[in-house]
């Protein structure tokens, strides 16, 4: 299992796992399809489907154009509402039920944001075992057993955004809003310690603030805390995925 | 008689518990009849501590403490009174003073300055004039008093005898600002009205910060009379949300939902139900056997029937 990282952040994220036998699930289409293509090499005939957490932009840019070519999007009720898209290959997924999408197992579950019903998922391969994806999400109210692989938001810093705000650099709106509707690196360390870690091979964190965060000291901090292999997505980002490092 | 002087002393703290009981419950019961809506930073039950802290020490000027000359209606009025306007008497929002045997509470413009800002005041700033200062107020396009310069004069010429005026400048939530302003003359008017008339040891001592109080006052009055009572209905719906608070209800919801936080795997998770081909292909019912599997059954049930014939030699 490999996944790559076609874009992370505001500006866009789209997220692909392509397993040994080179089937792929895409999740997230926030970019333009034609970055996805290019990611995929212009072979779409691998992919399985793929899964969206929400309808904001930097999620769902590219998801009428991956309709038009043929991939099955899946994402909750609330999202294809706020998509305002109607199409045979979009699919209405419940939160805790399981979906089989090729190869890969999908469960969506409720994240915290400031959306339409946002989903996070938890996904199976046997290559990569149970993988935990949440983004975009305040907090996590939920537990994990048994997990393999975590990508999970470290949006800011707690720390850095109070900094600002004192300092008169950030709107008090803005603070707020970022507080009720992304992860800190600080409630990021919380659910990953909140869970069983002894399994797992890689964290990946994503979605990280252009302005309010900072790359190297999250790496140190999920490193010293977890003590695992740790991976700060960025564009163009490709890491071997898999249930063992070997 | 030697248990009388005993008597009276327990007294003060025995009409204390009583009248504070039962101001509290008339206080609860108004609450939670919805006749009465305190402002949600006001604690009614620190106050009335406070308001007894002070009541205790409280004298008439027959130097009679309050508590043992007053009636009791007049007590409950009186704390009923701060209650409502939602004052603290430790914090010198309002002073419980006897006229004979009636209590009254009578708020301070400290407690005025405090209910302006619960409807929308940001800052209230106060000057004396002097007779050498160089003072210019104006009007502006919507009719406010402005003050349009005020350059105090030399400290030495700044004598209580030479104020000529007194001022206040207020700072709304919304940025507006305006000013009243009142001449020295229109000061000791208002304080005509009051019952000292002017001429307490304060008044004549501090003339200038007695004056303050009294161009606040004026200041306050407008926006405290036309305030309506959005202010303490604020807290329940749509309260303006601070950094502080976003990240304690944040902490809230963090904590709750580690107590009972849903497991999310694939022991557990139920699998979505089969696509129903049945339902895109109406030609089909699921209720009803095909031809085909008519045919079938057909075909076995002759092939028993033929193996029955050859075993059993009919």
């Amino acid at each position: 299992m490999n996944l790559t990282i076609v874009n992370t952040g505001s500006k866009g994220n789209a997220y692909i796992l392509k397993s040994d036998t080179g089937q792929v699930l895409l999740i997230e289409v926030g970019v333009k399809f034609g970055k996805i293509k290019e990611a995929l090499n212009f072979d779409l005939n691998c992919v399985a489907g793929c899964i969206v957490t929400h309808e904001h932009a930097d999620h769902s840019k590219g998801m009428r154009e991956a309709l038009v070519f043929g991939v099955d999007v899946y994402a909750s009720k609330g999202t294809i509402e706020a998509m305002k898209l109607k199409h045979h290959r979009l699919k209405q997924m419940e939160a805790k039920i399981m979906y089989e999408i090729g190869e890969y197992k999908v469960i969506p579950f409720n994240t915290i944001h400031d959306s339409s019903e946002p989903f996070g998922f938890l996904i199976n391969h046997p290559e990569c075992g149970n993988t935990m994806f949440i983004t975009d999400s305040a907090y996590v109210p939920y537990k994990f057993p048994d997990l393999n692989n975590i990508i999970i938001e470290a949006n800011y810093s707690l720390k850095k955004i109070q900094e600002k705000l004192y300092a008169n650099t950030m709107m008090e709106f803005l603070h707020n809003r970022i507080v009720k509707s992304h992860m800190s690196i600080e409630t990021c360390i919380e659910v990953l310690t909140a869970n069983d870690l002894s399994q797992v091979c890689n964290i990946v964190l994503i979605h990280l603030s252009d302005s309010n965060s900072d790359a190297k000291a999250f790496y140190n901090i999920a490193n010293d805390i977890t003590g695992k292999k740790i991976h700060v997505a960025e564009k163009g980002l490709s890491i071997p995925f898999n249930v063992t490092p070997f | 008689m030697s248990t009388h002087p005993q008597q009276q002393q327990n007294a003060p703290a025995v009409i204390e518990k009583n009248i504070a009981d039962s101001v509290l419950e008339r206080i609860n019961a108004f609450q939670e009849s919805g006749q009465l809506k305190l402002p949600a930073d006001y604690h009614a039950g620190n106050a009335l501590k406070s308001a007894f802290l002070i009541l205790r020490e409280t004298v008439d000027r027959n130097q009679k403490p309050v508590l043992e000359s007053c009636t009791r209606e007049s007590i409950a009025f009186a704390l009923q009174k701060m209650v409502v306007l939602g004052l603290n008497p430790l914090k010198k929002q309002c002073d419980f003073i006897a006229y004979g045997n009636v209590l009254t509470c009578s708020p301070e413009y400290t407690a005025n300055e405090m209910l302006a800002k619960r409807y929308g005041m940001k800052a209230i700033f106060k000057k004396e004039v002097y007779k050498d200062d160089e003072f210019e107020d104006g009007v502006d396009e919507k009719g406010r008093t402005v003050i349009l310069k005020h350059k105090p004069c030399s400290l030495d010429k700044r004598k209580k005898e030479n104020i000529v005026g007194v001022y206040a400048t207020v700072e709304m939530d919304n940025g507006e600002v305006w000013s009243e302003v009142m001449t020295m003359e229109q000061v000791r008017d208002a304080w005509n009205q009051g019952a000292a008339k002017g001429n307490s040891p304060a008044h004549k001592n501090f003339p200038g910060e007695m004056a303050k109080k009294t161009v606040s006052n004026r200041a306050t009055k407008s926006i405290i009379r036309s305030s309506d009572d959005a202010a303490l209905f604020n807290d329940d719906e749509g309260v303006r949300e601070t950094p502080e608070s976003a990240v304690a209800s944040l902490n809230a919801a963090k904590a709750s939902a580690a107590e009972e936080a849903d497991v999310i795997s694939f022991e557990s998770a139920k699998p979505a139900e089969p696509v129903q081909i049945v339902a895109q292909n109406p030609t089909v019912n699921s209720n009803e056997l095909t031809d085909e599997e008519k045919a079938e059954i057909a075909r076995e049930e002759a092939e028993l029937a033929a193996q029955a014939n050859t075993l059993f030699g009919k």
